[in-house]
């Protein structure tokens, strides 16, 4: 699986203009209290006081904020294995493999819920940064590097974005991870020592918590999206025929079907929010001019995965979602060895009256 | 969507092409005629002149019979299966067959793009070649501002070739092409020639045939498909649009229901009648909702403005032009949850209140009333609300 890389600006946290080039900027001083470290310029540090006397609320909003429910949790992935199992079965025409996806479903799901854990303490860190903007512009203008901020010498405008990027393994172990956010930012107001009220600060932070959560949730959907899709394609690869030249056809029903799956558990107006397709699509569009559909490589490249995905959706589009079922079923009643992609356009060209390869995008199929 | 407002993007499409390099001569211009083709340039360009004009007709042949439509559907194709089309959009309409009306909007639509496409390949086919020194035309340009051909761009330091066009709306559609500051009637093929050029003459001017080639058919008539494409889709829109003003809904808040009902039915004509992949060259949804995402959180469907309504700025601006890409969204999103059946369902359930008294609450209520959803809660919500 790809990493799934995620960035947001956090709307309206930073992003300002310089007017002033102080010259000595003073070391950076720190509060701690209930595990929380609160970092501020020395002029903050009352406001910053003030801010660790009120750790509780810190949690609490954290916490608050984890409530938030993605609409297809990890958790009910793995609660809901079996019945997932049957559905994905159903709809692939693929009753035998229905243990292998339950199983499957399971360890995705524990993966995922690994993946959780691991970007929740990516984006949460138990830490604030307050900082003023003049100070940021002194310090990214003479070149220090801040964690998660940008700044454009030309405009002299500051920007701040929370990146984080994860890797699932083939086993869904959560194989590598991009830098973690080190402190949830806070901006201070200007003029004069430490003019903001605790609340004033607190509601700042509550705001830039409710933006990281709404990334976190992004991250976590595109992950259930993409391993659901993983897990599909690992059991149907085991029932097309060896040739290389056939896994288009296990990696493209699983992309359809995860899709489904995902919209009639959720909604259309969310369901693209878990597999970005679309977006994928517009991205790599330019890639899948090299495609060769039935020239698979080892590594599962994402621009196949993409083109094989989209020529299910298309059938799907243009047929309806049951013709997809129909053909796949023709298809599963052939021996294993004779499941190959020229059977599969065989068995299209009679069942549909028309060749597959008009589905595919950029001649992806084409000989 | 009237056809005036589809002016500006295809404005977008015209070539400003600057042009670096340098070469030094003064202007003292001539001109020979090659299959009538009319060639200009500076007299000691003759050998290089003679040789590009012999070797012109055949390039132009080649390349304009290269340049097909991304879509695959040409006009005449497209007015040939007009039947199939309407025949989708009735069905979407729950209405037993396409309506004379139907088809009268489809066969002026069709027959004023054709007017056009006369209008427009004329104008683009090229009669004129300017050869130029590149420093011999800044110095000629410097000194007269501009002329028909070329203009100075905006920092003054590169030569902009005038083939800008332009096919103003009329009430019975553009079927007239104006060339943006110039009194001439066709686009022209600039060579300009460099220092750095190939020195050695034949391997002049197969350079500059080559970069004549991938000019005329990378530039200048990529305009032709893409007018073939735009128009498809815009037919088939205002069939859908006309039906539903004319028959179902004509309240002031219609806009974003007319507009993605039409904009989605369209889609869903071509895609029954071709393939998904081809109907996404005509109209790509997620495309459109890509270019207009910095807007979404302004998005406000319940009070876009139906167009008499709206100022010449309002209907250009960015904000009208996403509103069309969220409203298709809505529609889409149904047919993901509801599929193909409910849409003649529910504009016949419309259908139950005449159309002089029907609202937006009419949708609506006919919405709820089949689906027991709120169609509220398909509005666009921007990405990083809680859901």
């Amino acid at each position: 699986m790809k990493s799934f890389r995620c960035s947001l600006l956090v709307g309206g946290l930073l992003f300002v203009t310089a007017s002033a080039w102080p010259a000595d900027v003073p070391p950076r001083e720190t509060v701690t209290k209930d595990g929380w470290t609160i970092e501020c310029s020395p002029i903050d540090r009352p406001a910053a006081e003030r801010l660790a006397a009120q750790t509780a609320r810190l949690d609490q909003i954290v916490q608050q904020s984890t409530a938030t429910k993605i609409e297809l949790e990890p958790s009910a992935l793995a609660a809901r294995a079996g019945e997932f199992a049957q559905k994905i079965s159903e709809l692939c025409a693929m009753p035998a493999r229905q243990d292998d996806l339950q199983a499957e479903l399971v360890r995705l799901a524990a993966g995922l819920a690994e993946l959780q854990i691991v970007s929740r303490r990516a984006y949460f860190p138990r830490a604030i940064a307050i900082w003023r903007k003049s100070e940021l512009i002194r310090r990214l203008g003479s070149g220090e590097k801040i964690g998660g901020f940008a700044f454009d010498p030309a405009t002299k405008e500051v920007s701040f974005s929370a990146a984080a990027s994860f890797n699932l393994d083939a086993q869904y172990h959560v194989a590598g991870t991009g830098e973690p956010l080190k402190a949830i930012p806070v901006k201070q107001k200007e003029e004069g020592p430490s003019p903001e009220s605790a609340e004033g600060l607190i509601d700042v932070f509550r705001g830039n918590v409710d933006g990281l959560e709404a990334m976190n949730g992004w991250l976590i959907r595109l992950s259930v999206g993409g391993g659901l899709q993983m897990a599909i394609r690992q059991v149907l690869q085991k029932e097309v025929s060896k040739d290389p030249a056939a896994r288009w056809i296990a990696s493209g029903t699983a992309g359809w079907v995860t899709r489904l799956l995902i919209l009639r558990e959720t909604s259309p107006q969310v369901a693209e929010r878990y597999t970005l397709a679309e977006q994928q699509r517009l991205a790599s569009q330019g890639k899948l001019q090299q495609v060769k559909l039935e020239q698979w490589p080892s590594d599962n490249d994402g621009a196949y995965v993409l083109a094989a995905a989209r020529v299910f959706r298309n059938i799907a589009e243009k047929h309806g979602n049951p013709a997809v079922t129909q053909v796949l079923t023709a298809f599963w009643r052939l021996p294993p060895a004779q499941r190959t992609s020229k059977s599969f356009r065989k068995l299209y060209q009679q069942l549909l009256k028309e060749p597959v390869e008009a589905e595919a995008p950029e001649s992806t199929l084409s000989p | 969507m009237t056809f005036p407002k589809i002016a500006p993007a295809m404005f977008l499409l015209a070539s400003l092409i600057p042009i670096p390099g340098f070469c030094a001569d003064g202007p003292d211009r001539t001109s020979l005629v090659c299959s009538g083709v009319t060639v200009f340039y500076d007299r000691k360009d003759e050998a290089f002149a003679r040789e590009f004009g012999a070797r012109l007709p055949s390039l132009l042949q080649a390349e304009r019979a290269a340049v097909t439509a991304p879509g695959d559907i040409s006009l005449s194709a497209f007015k040939k299966n007009r039947d199939v089309y309407l025949a989708t959009i009735a069905r979407y309409l729950g209405l037993e067959k396409p309506t004379k009306g139907m088809r009268q909007v489809f066969d002026s639509m069709v027959k004023a793009d054709l007017r056009l496409e006369e209008a427009l390949a004329t104008a683009l086919k090229v009669n004129t070649v300017q050869i130029w020194h590149e420093e011999a035309l800044m110095a000629h340009l410097r000194t007269q501002g501009e002329d028909d051909y070329f203009t100075l761009g905006k920092d003054n330091s590169l030569p902009v070739a005038k083939n800008t066009w332009n096919a103003p709306g009329t009430p019975k559609g553009a079927a007239r092409v104006v060339f943006e500051g110039t009194t001439r009637k066709q686009a022209f093929l600039p060579v300009i020639l460099r220092d750095d050029d190939p020195a050695v003459l034949g391997e002049r001017v197969e350079f500059h045939l080559k970069k004549a080639a991938d000019f005329l058919s990378k530039g200048l008539w990529r305009a032709l498909p893409y007018l073939e494409d735009l128009e498809t889709d815009i037919a088939l829109h205002e069939v859908v649009e006309m039906k539903l003003v004319s028959t179902f809904i004509s309240s002031p808040d219609r806009r974003w229901f007319c507009e993605g009902m039409a904009n989605f039915i369209a889609y869903r004509a071509l895609v029954e009648a071709t393939t998904p992949e081809r109907a996404r060259r005509h109209y790509d949804l997620a495309q459109q909702l890509s270019m207009w995402g910095k807007t979404e959180k302004q998005i406000d469907l319940e009070h876009w403005k139906v167009v008499d309504d709206m100022t010449a700025a309002e209907q250009d601006s960015d904000l009208n032009k996403a509103h069309y890409a969220y409203a298709t969204k809505v529609i889409a999103d149904i047919y993901e949850k509801h599929g193909a059946e409910f849409f003649p369902r529910w504009v016949q359930e419309i259908a139950k209140t005449p159309r002089e008294k029907a609202t937006m609450k009419t949708v609506a209520d006919a919405f709820e009333r089949l689906t027991g959803e709120k169609l509220a809660t398909y509005y666009p919500r921007p990405f990083f609300s809680t859901p």
